[in-house]
């Protein structure tokens, strides 16, 4: 039976094409979508890793309702770095003061404007070397006191600035000026991304983001063979229970990526939306390209049922052409989903944010959902026809009549003549 | 005079189909035909009828509405011990898988199989597999030995007749209607079907009812019957050739 219909759908080729892109279109879309959030979910979440690969826990002042920051960041002074340092399996300790603060490029108009993520401003904190290795200087030199700053390079490239030029920014309060100093570099995947990143001095980083001695938060790495849980445990034990709270970078990481998970699902909406719609069309196209299939060959179903069919193999027939139809559509649909997977970064508008870079990752969930889909509506429009092809009367006798076409072979024309006589008689009578 | 009558046949107890005051109409009110208008006939077990008549007289109605393909007006029909009428879909399905072949007049085969797949289907269809020496038996008197993997469409009329005819034979029915299964055919190959299904009467004891115009053709069979505007109007037991021409040019000078 099944040879019989992948022959029939073999046979139908040309209408059937329409169907098959219907369903394809839909397909493509919906592997699409998920192949590009699985993929988008996957290079965030390695960029992401990569931004804690440095980190154990964080230490957070506790939010309270109080919103003054003298109070909030209170507890997080230079008396608190040293404790951290004391913390059995504690083994480097950075203090930092960051925040976000909104840069204007040149000409005066405002960075990133339309994005709450990626506009970073943090401390310059020299090692033992003088040196910040999260920040590594590429020109000129690192901020010095209140009056200086240092950009990352894409941020000095995109808002005009060179070396010596007066920058302009803002945190909540009125705007200020600094003098660029220098360019850095930096991993931080919020900047990598499309962000910005002012560099302070450490004085003005604190007074900025937290309070004049405070830090914003402590972030430490466990000396080796410390666990990052058993650390936080220790470090917690160590903090004013009420107002520090320590984090590890796993926890951080993943509440990150539930964040970016929400943001990229909000993406996915759209492809999604042209799926749902394409797939609608498909419904009707397949409707009706199988009620007219069914339709062109009522005579073979009739034939069908006359010899033996039941009505359950006529519509199982119908049905596995329809499956057939619709798992070649799906494996199209899909492939060219990868297609839209890889063009979807560069249509969305993603106000500004660059999606990180990464290879698709192709999971087994948008080929089985592609999969089903393409099959199962396939499989459930065709169904309608399908029963009705099985209902429909037994041999059309309108179409098992021979036409005219046949010469009647009579054995005399004697004969002959008596049946084609008394036929025209019976014809004329019986109109 | 050439006989082919054998009389040899048992009398049988049940007949292999009756019609009792068969009755079939197409359509309503202008376009009203009373195609077969209380028709009642018996085709004995294991005995060749022929039946003929006009164009338009109703013969393959009643090959129709016998084999359970159309559903009858009035009256009953019964194949075997069983009233068609009586049977649900699916009962009937398995009595046209089992115990009826049918050849059609016109559309017999399936396009998108090749000659033996068409063959075959019936016995697919009921998860069957064809016996292989019987297989070879049908192919070789219905002479398509060379045209099996062909596709209907690669076959000339008469080829796809003789398919058809394979097929109605090949899952052993007790009884065959054949629509004018010789009605392609030349006269070497018609008399071979012919002979084909004759001797699966006499050697098979099935039961074969073929519709024909050739009085050559129902001069096989044990028994003539004559259809003329929906009634049956005379029948001949033993027929030759002679006598079914002349039953026919009785008709023009009696009848109508
Ligand atoms: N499906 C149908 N709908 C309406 N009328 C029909 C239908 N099938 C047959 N008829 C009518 O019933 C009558 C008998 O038709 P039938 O096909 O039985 O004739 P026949 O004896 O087989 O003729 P032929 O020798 O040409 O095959 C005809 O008048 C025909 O027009
Ligand atoms: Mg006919």
């Amino acid at each position: 039976m099944l040879r019989t219909a992948l022959r029939h759908v073999l046979a139908q080729k040309t209408r059937l094409i329409q169907t098959v892109l219907a369903v394809c279109l839909g397909v493509a879309f919906i592997s699409g979508s998920l192949v590009f959030a699985d993929s988008t979910t996957a290079a965030h979440r390695a960029a992401m890793s990569q931004d804690y690969a440095d980190i154990s826990v964080t230490v957070r002042p506790k939010s309270a309702p109080v919103a003054d920051a003298d109070e909030r960041y209170g507890a997080l002074d230079d008396a608190l770095v040293r404790t951290l340092a004391a913390v059995p399996g504690v083994g480097s300790v950075r203090p930092v003061a960051d925040g976000s603060v909104t840069l204007a490029a040149k000409d005066g108009t405002p960075m990133r404007a339309d994005s709450m993520r990626g506009k970073l401003g943090v401390a310059y904190a020299p090692g033992a070397d003088g040196r910040d290795s999260r920040y590594p200087l590429v020109s000129g030199r690192a901020p010095r006191n209140g009056g200086e700053v240092a950009l990352y390079r894409g941020t000095a490239a995109a808002g005009g600035y060179s070396p010596g030029d007066t920058v302009t920014l803002a945190t909540d309060g009125p705007a200020f000026r600094k003098r660029l100093v220098g360019t850095v570099s930096t991993t931080d995947s919020r900047v990598t991304a499309g962000g910005t990143l002012a560099v302070f001095d450490k004085a003005t980083a604190q007074r900025l983001f937290a309070a004049p001695g405070r830090y914003s938060s402590v972030d430490l790495t466990a000396a080796p063979g410390t666990g990052e849980s058993e650390l936080a445990a220790r470090v917690a034990a160590v903090l004013p229970a009420d107002r520090a709270e320590a984090t590890t970078a796993d926890a951080q990481a993943t509440q990150q990526s539930v964040l970016i998970s929400t943001v990229t699902r909000s993406y996915e909406r759209l492809p999604l939306l042209f799926a749902v719609v394409s797939l609608f069309i498909g419904t009707f196209l397949i409707v009706n390209t199988f009620t007219l299939l069914v339709a062109r060959r009522s005579r073979e179903i009739a034939l069908l049922r006359a010899i033996g069919a039941t009505r359950r193999q006529v519509v199982r027939s119908v049905l596995a052409e329809a499956a057939l139809v619709g798992l070649a559509a799906s494996v199209l649909g899909f492939v060219l989903g990868l297609g839209v997977a890889t063009a979807l970064p560069h249509m969305l508008d993603t106000s500004g944010d660059l999606l990180p870079a990464g290879p698709l990752v192709i999971g087994p969930a948008p080929v089985l959902a592609s999969l089903a889909v393409g099959v199962g509506v396939t499989v459930l429009a065709a169904w309608l026809p399908s029963r009705r092809a099985a209902r429909g009367s037994l041999p059309s006798r309108r179409c098992a009549r021979p036409s005219s076409r046949r010469p009647r072979r009579s054995p005399g024309s004697a004969a002959g003549s008596v049946w084609s006589r008394s036929c025209s008689a019976r014809a004329c009578s019986s109109r | 005079m050439p006989q082919t009558f054998t009389p040899a046949a048992p009398p049988a107890t049940e007949p292999a189909a009756r019609a009792t005051a068969l009755t079939k109409v197409y359509g309503t009110g202008e376009t009203r035909v009373t195609a077969l208008d209380s028709v009642t006939v018996e085709f004995a077990r294991a005995r060749f009828t022929a039946v003929m008549g006009p164009s338009g007289s109703g013969k393959s109605t009643l090959m129709h509405c016998m084999a359970g393909l159309d559903p009858v007006t009035s009256g009953s029909t019964r194949i075997g011990g069983a009233e068609l009428a009586e049977l649900k879909d699916r009962q009937l399905t398995r009595l046209r898988r089992e115990k009826v072949g049918f050849v059609f007049q016109g559309f017999n085969l399936l396009p998108a199989l090749t000659a033996l797949e068409n063959m075959t289907l019936p016995l697919r269809l009921a998860g069957r597999r064809p016996d292989a020496a019987w297989l070879d038996t049908v192919v070789a008197t219905v002479g398509l030995g060379g045209r099996l993997a062909h596709r209907p469409a690669q076959l000339s009329g008469g080829q796809q007749q003789r398919v058809a005819v394979a097929r109605a034979l090949l899952s052993r029915p007790e009884i065959v209607f054949a629509d004018e299964p010789t009605g392609n055919l030349d006269s070497r190959s018609g008399a071979e079907v012919l002979g084909f299904l004759r001797d699966s009467v006499r050697e098979l004891d099935r039961t074969v009812v073929m519709v024909t115009h050739d009085p050559v053709a129902a001069a096989h069979a044990d028994r003539v019957v004559f259809l003329a505007d929906g009634r049956l109007v005379d029948e001949l037991h033993a027929p030759t050739a002679d006598a079914v021409l002349d039953r026919m040019l009785a008709f023009e000078s009696h009848g109508r």
